[in-house]
């Protein structure tokens, strides 16, 4: 049976320098939110950043409330505050950045999305 | 039901109008300009009322403020018949469980869904809101409800909530 998907916007309230050094980081916070049973429900995956302070993770539908509400209690990442703000979530990565070209202008180039793994 | 527009509470710091409509929100209603609150036995206005303290509470219901913060999240059964009496409006505050630590988070989410529940039961009307001290404490449109899940699990309920509760304290506090 196919797996169904959310592709989740959230917006980072400092800017992201490192992305691999991030991603290990924020999944180390989520797995303490989220618990290690839970965990497997959510199935985060990091699928790239989109500007310096967005990003978009791929998670399960069934853990994608978890998910959200977990970003919102994380405020450490590698002793550095921060907060995460969920700004959309949707079944296609393409309707997902639909809003955010319309919004920002400056993501038109094909080659800047986000790699899918 | 799906496309309602919501809104939230923040106490007074530097909000960016455009930053809260990136947040999915149609407005941010602001304590102490868009509506009056209190902490202490002051004022009459109506307003929200923030306190633990059980006899300041009373002095809220007394002077009709149109909702109460209980801080603490504890039952008082004269308290809640006392808020249906007087239909005073029964606020949680979000912002409180991000600002938690570990077991203490805990502990509040659980008080948080027993006062919920019972509040439920004497159907007095309950407000969900974020009460964000600062920028870290804000929260999306998105996660607003995911948390306040944790509270009550009708989400269509919280959509309400945040949708035609909140606006309430702004109305009747320009009357």
């Amino acid at each position: 049976m196919k797996n169904k998907i959310r592709y989740v916007l959230i917006e980072s309230l400092s800017e992201i320098k490192n992305e691999s050094a991030f991603w290990r980081f924020l999944n180390q916070e989520l797995l303490k939110f989220i618990g290690e049973l839970n965990y497997s429900n959510v199935n985060p995956r990091f699928m790239g950043l989109v500007d310096k302070k967005r990003f978009v993770i791929r998670s399960d539908l069934n853990g994608v409330d978890i998910l959200v509400a977990s970003l919102a209690l994380i405020k450490n990442i590698d002793r550095e505050e921060t907060a995460f703000y969920t700004l959309k979530t949707s079944g296609t990565l393409k309707a997902l950045l639909k809003d955010y070209n319309t919004y920002n202008n400056t993501y038109k180039n094909k080659a800047s999305k986000p790699q899918i793994n | 039901m799906l496309f309602l527009d919501l809104f939230d509470i923040t106490y007074d710091f530097n909000i960016d109008k455009e930053f809260t409509s990136r947040l999915g929100f149609k407005d941010v209603f602001i304590l102490g300009k868009d509506i009056k609150f209190s902490k202490e036995k002051k004022g009459y206005a109506l307003g929200i009322g923030i306190s633990r303290d059980t006899k300041t509470l009373e002095y809220f219901i007394q002077n009709k403020f149109s909702a109460i913060l209980i801080e603490d999240y504890t039952i008082n059964k004269k308290i809640i018949s006392d808020m249906k009496e007087k239909n005073i409006m029964l606020c949680f505050s979000i912002g409180s469980i991000i600002s938690a630590y570990s077991l203490e988070r805990s502990k509040l989410i659980y008080k948080m869904s027993k006062l919920f529940d019972y509040a439920r039961s004497k159907r007095i009307n309950i407000c969900f809101a974020s009460f964000a001290k600062d920028e870290k404490q804000m929260v999306s449109k998105l996660q607003l409800i995911a948390l306040s899940k944790l509270i009550c699990s009708d989400e269509q309920y919280i959509k309400y909530s945040l949708s035609e509760n909140l606006p309430m304290l702004v109305d009747t506090n320009e009357k």
